[in-house]
């Protein structure tokens, strides 16, 4: 067995008897010596005088000239084994049959088809054409699934290469992403024990997403012989839907809300893109939208769902080259009405005091409009019953005890919220009281200060917070038009609390902070429709909307769901796929749709879709890595030479023909004599 | 070619030489009379000296006229010449037999050219001695030869006769060059067999120890006579011309080692003209005659030039 550390591999170590050869410079050198031509002189005293003084130089001479040409045999010998330098490929590799492991991208943008002919089938071609293409015998296969899960068609290499083609064709593209990092490593296993030349194919569309990535940069250094099979499409054309939103994000059951989808065109022309949207199945609108190549635009959908609970949302494009990405899929959270306590100490009847004010401004259309306000005036909180509803308000509120304050705290940490208006001398008493109540650090998300005396306006706003979306550029402006002439000055944000909106003084108009599961927004004006405040403006009603909105339960935190990923099932939990097939948890998601999420009676869902880096048809740049003009004829040519190591034999050869050489310029320039 | 019939003596050559005379350069001592200048008293009509008189010198000696002039009683002396021997000494160790690199080159047996072999040194101073003898019968003066081979001396006695020159000659050819020479022995040898003077040429490479050699030499010259060397070499000898790789052996010990000759070609031959340069600067020192020879000229060329040049120094 061929020792690790060898990188000289001797392909016909018989020829090596050949160095007996040796011998007969050798014997020639002897026997010239001793067969010379006798002469007989009268004296030999003179000539042995002579000879003393020149004799060993000559004899080093001769030996270095007998050396030569023992190095030149020793040299042709060498050669005539045939041996190969074998770098980096590991230790006891003797020459066998050829090994081909390809791998087959099946990716999501392999399915594209342009002008009726799928990528797909055209890199089946090329398996098909690499499978036949090696005709030595014992030669080994194997071909690798390169999805977001690779698998090879078998466990370990095989002979039969027309069964690998049966499996291969079988196979279809997947919806995922091309994982060719894991594709690779599997290859490196596959091949691991081969003894004979090895050789990995590639046969993929070479999409810039999949291969503009680090795992190229692992083929500089490969030790087995790649080749690379560009099957993609040229000027392919391709929309898709990269995103779906809802505003509001929390939408309430009969109101309406509007679904944005945001659109990129990869086409290399303008393209007009037909759009619908579904709701639970059911048409709800169409459209159309034009792109120019390479924009994204977005397009919205008026849309309403009558009941509370989890809706599925379906916007779908026309036909394009690339059918996966043609649906996005997405879930709906409709909420049910909003249950809203108001404590203020006024009458809430009495039109000319704020409690009455703000029931207008939060439910214009009374209980109908899906917000339930329930008023509560001093000593009269509804004992027990706070936890039921979604927000409290805390307008002019009246004199507060300490139980019922304790009572307000408790309520916000297991997960209510509490808007709380300043604008008068006893609701900043009254948030100074609670600050003072909340025992282990601050609760509210600022204090009020000294009460100004001078207009302000607002000057900016975290208009993108949950619940501000509806603040839109208009309203922005309207907002900023309005004078405010009842505001505190503030201290500082506390640690953990959001800005929502200030005024040009740099005082905090609102703020938001969270406490517990539920949380705390401070309004720096006053409802009071009388005062010279935003009360007494139709902004007024807008941003009150938006400030109770944010004060909803909003969507949960689940990053959306893309092929690929695994769906993290509940102990107790069923999960299906639109087949009905039954997802265990550790296979990860291989189809866009809707997945049905059953714990018993209860009933969810979850949206997977496409990634969008797959819809993106563009292929990689040529880098200079890849072996461009390599046909498959030349691929197991190589596959069978080169994958053998470099051949030595040559360069032996000429190093004996170059000591010949040597010798022979010695003899008939250097004047030595054999 | 019309040959003597002896392969190191050739009628054509000895046309050339005839006319040349190998001439000793110091008195001799011989036992007849002869041309040569002899520091014997004898009855030459050629005055040479006086010395004072002494009891016992014959009255006739007397110079009466000198008497006359310093009442003083001196004593002529004449000029005695002689014959002259010269003794040949031939180096026929084994290093004498090379012939050349040429001559070992691997060449098939139906293709071999005894004429591209060439002359072994031994060859080239068996011509030499040859043609010394005969110019030394021609003059009536006596030759004798010895040949030091494998340790030991096969000599001729001094012969003045042709006879004694062919058999001179026959012994040349029966040598073969074989084993170490021992040159000094036979210097030694030859000097101890020496009545009287005479003049001894050898003819050699010079590959045993030469101080040896040149000591032996000198303890000849000492007891007068003139000491004439013929240092006998082959070119493949100086720069190892034509020589790549080869297992060299010695041919006398018959060690042997691979050389790669374009390695040390440069060493060596700067080793072996040293060597040269040294033995040539010795022997002339020590008085000897000293002449560097190469196989590759013409032996009689290279005797022609040095009898001309001996006469010219006379």
């Amino acid at each position: 067995m061929i020792p690790a550390s060898a990188a000289i591999l001797l392909t016909w170590p018989f020829m090596l008897w050949g160095m007996g050869m040796i011998v007969l410079p050798v014997t020639a050198h002897l026997l010239y010596l001793r067969h010379r031509r006798r002469v007989v002189f009268p004296t030999l005293r003179f000539l042995r005088q002579a000879l003393a003084a020149e004799s060993r130089f000559f004899r080093l001479r001769r030996i270095v000239l007998l050396l030569l040409r023992c190095l030149a045999v020793a040299l042709l010998t060498l050669g005539f084994s045939r041996p190969i330098w074998t770098g980096s490929l590991p230790a006891g590799r003797p020459s066998g049959p050829p090994a081909v492991v390809i791998l087959l991208d099946a990716s999501a943008s392999m399915s594209l088809e342009q002008e009726g002919v799928s990528v797909w089938s055209r890199a089946l071609s090329e398996v098909h054409a690499s499978l036949q293409g090696e005709s030595e015998p014992g030669a080994l296969f194997n071909v690798i699934r390169v999805d977001h899960r690779p698998v090879p068609a078998f466990p370990q290499m095989v002979s039969n290469a027309r069964v690998v083609a049966e499996v291969v064709n079988a196979w279809k593209p997947a919806q995922g992403r091309a994982d060719f990092a894991s594709a690779l490593a599997l290859a490196r296993l596959l091949l691991a024990d081969h003894v004979g030349p090895r050789r990995m194919v590639f046969v993929s569309d070479l999409q810039a997403t999949n291969w503009e990535s680090e795992w190229v940069h692992q083929l500089e250094r490969e030790p087995i012989r790649w080749h690379v099979t560009d099957v993609g499409a040229e000027h392919a054309a391709n929309t898709a839907i990269t995103d779906l939103r809802v505003v509001p994000d929390s939408p309430v059951a009969g109101r309406p809300m509007r679904v944005v989808a945001t659109v990129i065109n990869h086409a290399e022309h303008p393209r007009t893109i037909p759009l619908a949207l579904r709701l639970d199945g059911q048409l709800i609108g169409t459209t159309r939208l034009e792109l120019e190549p390479g924009k994204r635009g977005e397009i919205a959908f008026d849309a309403a769902a009558a009941t509370p609970g989890t809706h599925r949302l379906t916007v779908t494009t026309g036909t394009d080259d690339l059918a996966p990405d043609d649906t996005r899929y997405g879930l709906l959270e409709i909420q049910d009405g909003l249950q809203v306590l108001l404590i203020a100490e006024a009458d809430p009847d009495d039109p000319s005091r704020d409690p009455y004010y703000i029931h207008r401004a939060i439910a214009p259309l009374g209980d109908s409009d899906r917000v339930r306000v329930t008023h509560s005036r001093r000593g009269s909180l509804p004992a027990g019953v706070l936890q039921g509803f979604d927000c409290i308000v805390l307008c002019e509120p009246p004199e507060m005890s300490d139980t019922q304050l304790l009572a307000l705290q408790s309520y916000v940490r297991q997960g209510g919220r509490l808007l709380m208006f300043l604008g008068n001398a006893r609701s900043a008493t009254t948030a100074g009281r609670i600050e003072q109540r909340a025992g282990d650090g601050p609760f509210l998300p600022f204090l009020p200060l000294t009460r100004r005396s001078d207009d302000l306006r607002v000057a900016e706003g975290n208009w993108d917070a949950h619940g501000l979306q509806a603040i839109d550029g208009a309203a922005r402006l309207a907002l900023a038009e309005v004078l405010f002439s009842q505001v505190f000055d503030t201290t500082e944000l506390v640690p953990g609390a959001m800005k929502l909106f200030g005024f040009d003084n740099g005082a905090l108009g609102a703020a938001w902070v969270a406490r517990g599961r539920g949380g705390v927004m401070l309004v720096n004006f006053t409802p009071s429709p009388t005062a010279g405040d935003i009360g007494k403006t139709g902004m007024f009603v807008v941003l009150l909307h938006a400030i109770v909105d944010r004060l909803r339960s909003g969507p949960t935190a689940d990053e959306p769901l893309r092929v690929g990923d695994v769906l993290p099932i509940q102990v107790g939990e069923v999960v299906r796929d639109e087949t009905g097939r039954v997802m265990d948890g550790l296979r990860p998601l291989d189809r866009s749709g809707f997945y049905e999420r059953k714990t018993g009676e209860d009933l969810d869902w979850s949206a997977v879709n496409l990634d969008d880096r797959e819809s993106d048809p563009r292929k990689i740049a040529q880098p200079p890595v890849f072996q461009p003009g390599d046909d498959r004829k030349s691929v197991f040519a190589k596959a069978t030479s080169e994958s053998r190591a470099e051949e030595l034999w040559p360069w032996f050869v000429l190093a004996a023909l170059a000591v010949l050489g040597l010798e022979l310029a010695l003899i008939a320039w250097g004047g030595w004599r054999a | 070619m019309v040959t003597s019939g002896y392969r190191y003596l050739r009628v054509a050559d000895l046309r050339r030489l005839r006319r040349l005379g190998f001439q000793c350069r110091v008195p001799v001592e011989g036992v007849y009379s002869g041309l040569h200048r002899s520091r014997q008293r004898g009855q030459s009509a050629e005055f040479s000296d006086y010395r004072p008189y002494m009891p016992g010198d014959e009255p006739g000696d007397i110079d009466w006229k000198i008497y006359g002039r310093t009442d003083r009683l001196y004593v002529k002396l004449f000029e005695h010449q002689s014959d002259l021997t010269v003794h040949l000494l031939v180096d026929a160790s084994a290093s004498m037999a090379y012939r050349g690199l040429a001559s070992q080159a691997r060449v098939r047996w139906d293709k071999a050219d005894p004429a591209a072999e060439g002359d072994s040194k031994y060859d080239y101073a068996c011509r030499m001695a040859a043609a010394l003898a005969f110019l030394t019968c021609l003059r009536r003066d006596r030759v004798a030869l010895t040949i030091a081979r494998e340790g030991g001396c096969d000599s001729i006695l001094p012969q003045t006769s042709m006879r004694g020159l062919h058999g001179l000659l026959a012994r040349l050819e029966e040598a073969s060059p074989a084993g170490e020479a021992k040159l000094a022995q036979a210097i030694g040898w030859v000097a101890r067999g020496m009545k009287r003077r005479c003049v001894l040429v050898v003819f050699s490479d010079l590959l045993d120890d030469v101080r040896e050699i040149l000591a032996a030499l000198s303890g000849f010259r000492h007891k007068g006579g003139e000491v004439v060397l013929f240092h006998l070499l082959h070119r493949d000898e100086l720069d190892l011309a034509g020589l790549n790789e080869a297992m060299m052996v010695d041919s006398e010990t018959l060690n042997r080692f691979p050389v790669h000759a374009d390695e040390v070609r440069k060493r060596y031959t700067q080793t072996i003209n040293h060597y040269l340069s040294a033995t040539a600067a010795e022997a002339r020192a020590r008085g000897f005659d000293y002449n560097r020879t190469w196989t590759s000229i013409d032996y009689y060329k290279s005797l022609e030039r040095y009898l001309l040049s001996r006469k010219a120094r006379r």
